[in-house]
């Protein structure tokens, strides 16, 4: 093809890089511009969550799943205290159902908001990020008044939520959703009609249907190929089936598409938000649970739609006060497997678009 | 390039608007009631359970008593590892006697990490504040919570219900 | 594998659902409504008892349970059902063992078939389990081998099962099932590193969390941080 011979370099980006939102770093063979091999290396965050929790008990992991994908903190906490729940077939009072409903929605809504922010900086706009952070800011003011912590919140319990929410707070919620639903439209003026950041992002890093599906992606990558899964609507828990909503699915699945869904699933969550504040029932915040909690011996999996994806926690128990074995599936990590098939092939340029786009925490990658 | 101009035209927009940056040390965010700062602690209510330390997730916490001879248990020591607590609060929710409190001070910065290994003394610091006993706190804290209430019930919300 | 293994594997799984049924009723917070007829039985003996009751009819473990879990024996009769079809395409013996734990389905795959047992689950459009969802290895160190589970889903019948398979513990070996899934490479690659099985076929098995020259598998149980110190530093890739 080209009659010049050129010298492919290896070039490595991270651990250490703006860019990759935390210690993780892929080693990229390029030849000029364009990407031959890719090659990610994870693990510098390892902290070994699964091994930690086989020594401790189920209330004592809660903190431990506050840092893992440690911009929604509240979806880790529901994941593990879900899974339990699960397995003693317990019942969470219908307070703490809505409490949670609300907190994980708006964690959503803040981590979909971050992801806005640094993808945009990732792609060279600055302003974006300031705007996101402005709101984020809010909804982290929220969270610390609710639980008193503004990243890791440690705010459920087996079988309901720790605190109530203080005298104001609905209101608060109420006030703040009605807000932030009339911002949506300000995101989409900023950025969505921008013909440089179009350029950019338009029909790059496309991830087909079947890829999706074969490589075991989730949430926003996978529906942005146009296929409609949320384990929200397609295996429903808490009480979402009570609420009106819809869900965003992409078409081409390139950055674009996946950029785009973020808002409206922004949107979408504000609107579960705005339904829940308006029926916040009274009554207890917590089940009855025994205060050691023991899991029946037995296997349970249980998934949740986390902010990246399937956030899914996977309980082997002995009967014993502590786990026997506790995987996290986290969506992160798989979801950037298809990493490498992205990147072959493209422009050096495109890397940063393409990694931004498929939205990883590094805590949660590496667990 | 239409599509750039509607966007600056939002950020022309935003130049009117309030700030909503704290100029850090000088001005202070102020924390709500609940917020997980670092630890204090009041010697004068422990009895000794050692519940803290056994449901701390790291291992942060070690504690000593003795026995007075009214056979009551007396704390000696209280230590917190600040270097590895991760102010989760679950010790101060077993606490049966409210001993152990969080307070909304968050700043723990030092030159070693030996200054993070924290002692009774310097908790119990954290707890008298600029009082001279655990008696005066205390009826700060009451005075402080009253008013509290009374304006609350000033703006029409009923302290402790919500919605 | 010998078949009195299977059955004890069998007895275990009645056992365990008796557990399961059992316990919450036994803890004073008594959570489960559809457990409470269990609640009469004492709480050390909720475990050792229903296990000796259990052993004529270990066949079937879901109607074991003294009040039977409609989820379990649901998801059981599921599992018999894949069982059954398995069997008619790839001959006796694919299936070790079926059971359920609430509403999913379990099938224990023979460690020999365990590609073609995924292959043909994955291809039959009566079944079509395509979407992966969940790859754990576990280390029962008591009973001698490493599980490997796999929860998979099928995005066309709208069916979510567990398949296993087990491994020896002190020679780890199973087939890689990344030419099937490619979303599980990673996955592979972290139970090979984190638990010691290895893959035959895994195009690129090398250790993801901890490096090269780690020693030892530390999600095993008898891995011990202060044995099993690193012998050499390492060097990323």
């Amino acid at each position: 093809m080209c009659a010049l011979r050129s010298e492919e370099m290896i070039l490595n980006v991270g651990p250490q890089h703006p860019s990759t939102h935390g210690v993780f770093r892929l080693v990229v063979t390029i030849d000029g511009e364009q990407i031959v091999d890719a090659d990610p290396v994870v693990g510098y965050l390892h902290r070994g969550t699964e091994k930690l929790a086989e020594d401790l008990q189920y209330v004592q992991i809660i903190p431990y799943t506050d840092r893992l994908d440690y911009v929604a903190s509240m979806l880790n906490n529901y994941a593990l205290c879900h899974t339990v729940e699960y397995a003693l077939d317990l019942e969470v009072p219908a307070r703490a159902e809505y409490l949670r409903i609300i907190v994980m929605e708006l964690q959503r809504v803040a981590s979909h908001l971050l992801f806005l922010g640094t993808y945009l900086l990732d792609l060279g706009a600055m302003s974006p990020f300031l705007y996101a952070f402005q709101e984020r800011e809010q909804i982290i003011m929220l969270f610390n008044e609710i639980c008193g912590a503004r990243l890791t919140y440690n705010y459920m319990r087996v079988g309901g939520v720790q605190w109530d929410a203080p005298p104001g707070w609905i209101e608060k919620v109420r006030d703040f959703t009605a807000q932030m639903q009339k911002k949506v439209p300000m995101y989409h003026q900023l950025v969505t009609g921008n013909e440089i950041f179009l350029n950019r992002v338009r029909g790059i890093g496309v991830i087909s249907q079947e890829d999706g599906i074969a490589y075991a992606m989730s949430g926003i990558n996978l529906r942005s190929t146009g296929f409609n899964w949320d384990l929200r609507k397609n295996r429903p828990y808490s009480i979402y089936d009570q609420f009106e909503w819809a869900v965003p699915v992409g078409k081409n699945g390139d950055c674009f598409d996946r950029y785009f869904i973020h808002l409206q699933e922004i949107e979408q969550s504000l609107n579960i938000v705005a339904q829940a504040v308006e029926r916040v029932p009274d009554g207890p915040i917590i089940g009855k649970v025994p205060k050691l909690v023991r899991v029946p011996a037995g296997e349970y999996y249980r998934g949740i739609e986390g902010a990246r994806g399937e956030l899914g926690v996977y309980l082997v128990s002995d009967g014993k006060d502590k786990p026997y074995r506790l995987k996290l599936r986290r969506p992160s990590f798989v979801n950037l497997q298809i990493l490498r098939k992205l990147l072959i092939g493209q422009s050096m340029a495109n890397l940063i678009a393409i990694l931004g786009a498929v939205d990883i925490v590094l805590g949660e990658v590496d667990a | 390039m239409f599509g750039i101009f509607k966007g600056l035209g939002v950020t022309f927009g935003q130049m009117t608007k309030k700030k909503v940056t704290l100029q850090y040390p000088d001005v202070r965010i102020n924390m709500p009631e609940r917020y997980r700062g670092i630890h204090q602690f009041i010697p004068e209510l422990c009895i000794v359970c050692n519940q803290c330390a056994r449901i701390c997730p790291t291992d942060c916490i070690s504690l000593s008593g003795t026995r007075n001879e009214d056979k009551k248990l007396r704390i000696d020591t209280y230590d917190i590892n600040f270097e590895i607590c991760i102010l989760c609060d679950l010790c101060v929710e077993v606490c049966p006697t409210e001993a152990i409190l969080m307070t909304p001070r968050f700043e723990l910065a030092s030159y070693t990490r030996d200054e993070l290994y924290k002692d009774m003394e310097w908790l119990y610091g954290n707890h008298l504040g600029e009082f001279g006993s655990h008696e005066q706190a205390m009826a700060a804290q009451a005075a402080r919570e009253a008013e509290h209430a009374a304006a609350a019930a000033a703006n029409g919300v009923e302290p402790g219900g919500d919605s | 594998m010998p078949d009195d293994v299977t059955e004890g594997q069998a007895e275990r799984t009645a056992a365990e659902k008796q557990a399961v049924a059992a316990k919450p009723a036994a803890t004073d917070a008594k959570p489960a409504a559809e457990a409470k007829p269990a609640a009469t039985d004492a709480k050390p003996v909720a475990e050792a008892k229903p296990a000796a009751e259990a052993k004529p009819a270990a066949a079937k473990p879901a109607k074991a349970a003294p009040p039977p879990d409609p989820r379990v024996v649901a998801a059981t009769a599921v599992a018999e059902q894949i069982k059954a079809s398995l069997e008619r395409a790839l001959g006796p013996g694919v299936v070790d063992e079926t059971g359920a734990f609430k509403d999913v389905p379990q099938l224990v795959i023979a460690s020999g078939k365990w590609l073609a047992a995924a292959r043909f689950l994955r291809d039959e459009p009566e079944h079509a389990y395509t979407y992966v969802e969940l790859f754990a290895g576990t280390d029962y160190k008591d009973k001698g081998y490493i599980e490997v589970a796999l929860y998979v889903q099928s995005v066309a019948n709208n069916r979510f099962i567990n398949l296993k398979v087990r491994t020896p513990r002190d020679d780890a070996k199973l087939d890689s099932l990344t030419g099937l899934f490619p979303g599980v490479n990673w996955e592979e690659r972290e139970v090979y590193d984190l638990l010691g099985v290895v893959f035959t076929g895994h195009p690129d098995l090398r250790r993801i969390m901890m490096w090269e020259g780690w020693n030892g598998y530390p999600l095993r149980k008898d891995y011990s941080p202060f044995e099993n110190i690193p012998v050499k530093g390492g060097n990323g890739s």
